[in-house]
């Protein structure tokens, strides 16, 4: 009986010695992305017919150009959208035909060279596969036509391009 | 490099240059070969100060910048730049900057001329000179209050030195009457003597003394004194005999004693 009782207290000893050890060590990080988007050029529409916006220079608009730096090569994608519709306008009671295009400005390195080659359009998004790093620009061409011929009502339009880097 | 960059020959003035942005469109076909070579000469050490080469071949063209950080280096060895293209292939809308750092040493462009500022060595000096060449400055003059202040101790200094000039002089005068050599000249004022002595010699000052008549005439004797014997005194042929007498009997005793 008596060995019993030692025992049975050296075993309440080591399960007691256990739990006060036990401990929770936090491990934190923070990850720099490795893509970021810049506003390099804000657009503006032109308004070279009564029923028609378009930013591009001939029709008296500004193209809008953003910039993406990738710190790392072959690691994301670009996605820009043209914009298919007004954040703010006038009311309008007429339907509105959006077209646009997404090109390469300009790259920081001859192997971007391929880019504009290489990108792929759909509905109004065009996907660019960042191979190389370093710095592109990418230009956007936005335009409107308003119902069939009718003018549109006077006030201030604004539309949005959206860009993203979606990693792979 | 030309006119590219700002003229930096002035002394004091250096120019460094940091950093490079070149911008083009390649144009070319994605099959040939093409090489652009941007650079800038070294105009010290031969060669090339900045290369940097694009290899278009096998790629299309496209509009390409770089941004390059360089370390700051003198404009003196940024000699004629160029973008060289090898192969087949054109650059088009090319475009260079450069960044840049221009030293200017203030202080020493300033003060090429002293009067610039009351900080540049001299100022005191050139402002003098300026000032000693004009008899009359205008309000509008941006040395009208130096001038105006010169001026005002100009004239302070003059009464200083009057003051000075005759406090020295009253200490000599006092000097010359306390002292112990004095002259005839010192204690008389010869000038005023000789005015005085000119003043008695006029004649008609000093004539009633010469000519002053004295009224006189002959003064007659009036006592006569007639012939008539005087007789011997007598008396005093007898006192004049005892005396010798007496003298006699008196030095006889003397005699014999000896």
């Amino acid at each position: 009986m008596t060995k019993l009782k030692l025992y049975g207290v050296a075993a309440s000893l080591l399960a007691l010695t256990t739990y006060a050890n036990a401990a929770e060590v936090p491990i934190t990080g923070n990850v720099a992305s490795k893509c970021t988007i810049f506003t390099d050029t804000e657009g503006v529409y032109g308004n070279p017919s009564p029923d028609k916006l378009s930013t591009a220079p001939a029709d008296g608009g500004v193209l809008p150009v953003v910039r993406y730096d990738v710190a790392i090569a072959d690691y994301y994608k670009a996605k820009i959208s043209w914009p298919n519709n007004f954040s703010t306008s006038p009311n309008l009671t007429d339907a509105l035909a959006w077209d646009g295009t997404v090109e390469v400005s300009s790259t920081s390195d001859v192997g971007m060279a391929g880019y504009e080659a290489a990108k792929v359009e759909y509905d109004n998004h065009t996907e660019y596969d960042l191979t190389v790093a370093g710095s592109t620009w990418f230009k956007v061409t936005s335009t409107v036509l308003y119902g069939q011929g009718k003018s549109l009502p006077g006030g201030t339009y604004t539309a949005t391009v959206t860009a993203e880097c979606i990693a792979k | 490099m030309g006119d590219v960059l700002p003229d930096a020959s002035a002394p004091h003035i250096t120019l460094q240059i940091n950093g490079l942005i070149y911008r083009y469109t390649a144009v070319k076909d994605p099959e040939t070969g093409m090489i652009v070579h941007v650079r800038n000469e070294d105009a010290i050490d031969g060669g090339y100060v900045f290369e940097e080469t694009d290899d278009w071949s096998g790629l299309p063209g496209t509009t390409i910048q770089k941004f390059f950080s360089l370390p700051y280096t003198d404009s003196t060895r940024w000699g004629d730049g160029e973008i060289a293209v090898e192969g087949e292939g054109s650059v088009v809308d090319a475009n260079v900057v450069y960044s840049y750092r221009m030293d200017i040493g203030q202080e020493q462009i300033t003060c090429l001329n002293p009067l610039s500022s009351p900080e540049c060595p001299g100022f005191l000096d050139a402002l003098r000179k300026y000032l000693a060449n004009l008899d009359n400055l205008s309000p509008d003059d941006p040395f009208y209050d130096q001038w105006v202040q010169a001026q005002l101790e100009k004239e302070t200094k003059l009464e200083e030195e009057t003051v000075a000039n005759e406090e020295d002089q009253e200490e000599e005068d006092l000097e010359k009457e306390l002292s112990a050599e004095n002259t005839m000249d010192d204690l008389i004022d010869s000038g005023q003597q000789a005015a005085m002595l000119a003043a008695l010699t006029q004649v008609p000052k000093i004539e009633t003394y010469y000519t002053v008549t004295i009224p006189g005439g002959e003064y007659q004797d009036t006592v006569i004194l007639e012939d008539a014997e005087i007789p011997d005194n007598r008396r005093a042929m007898r006192s004049l005999a005892r005396d010798e007498t007496h003298r006699s009997m008196v030095r006889s005793q003397y005699d014999r004693n000896q």
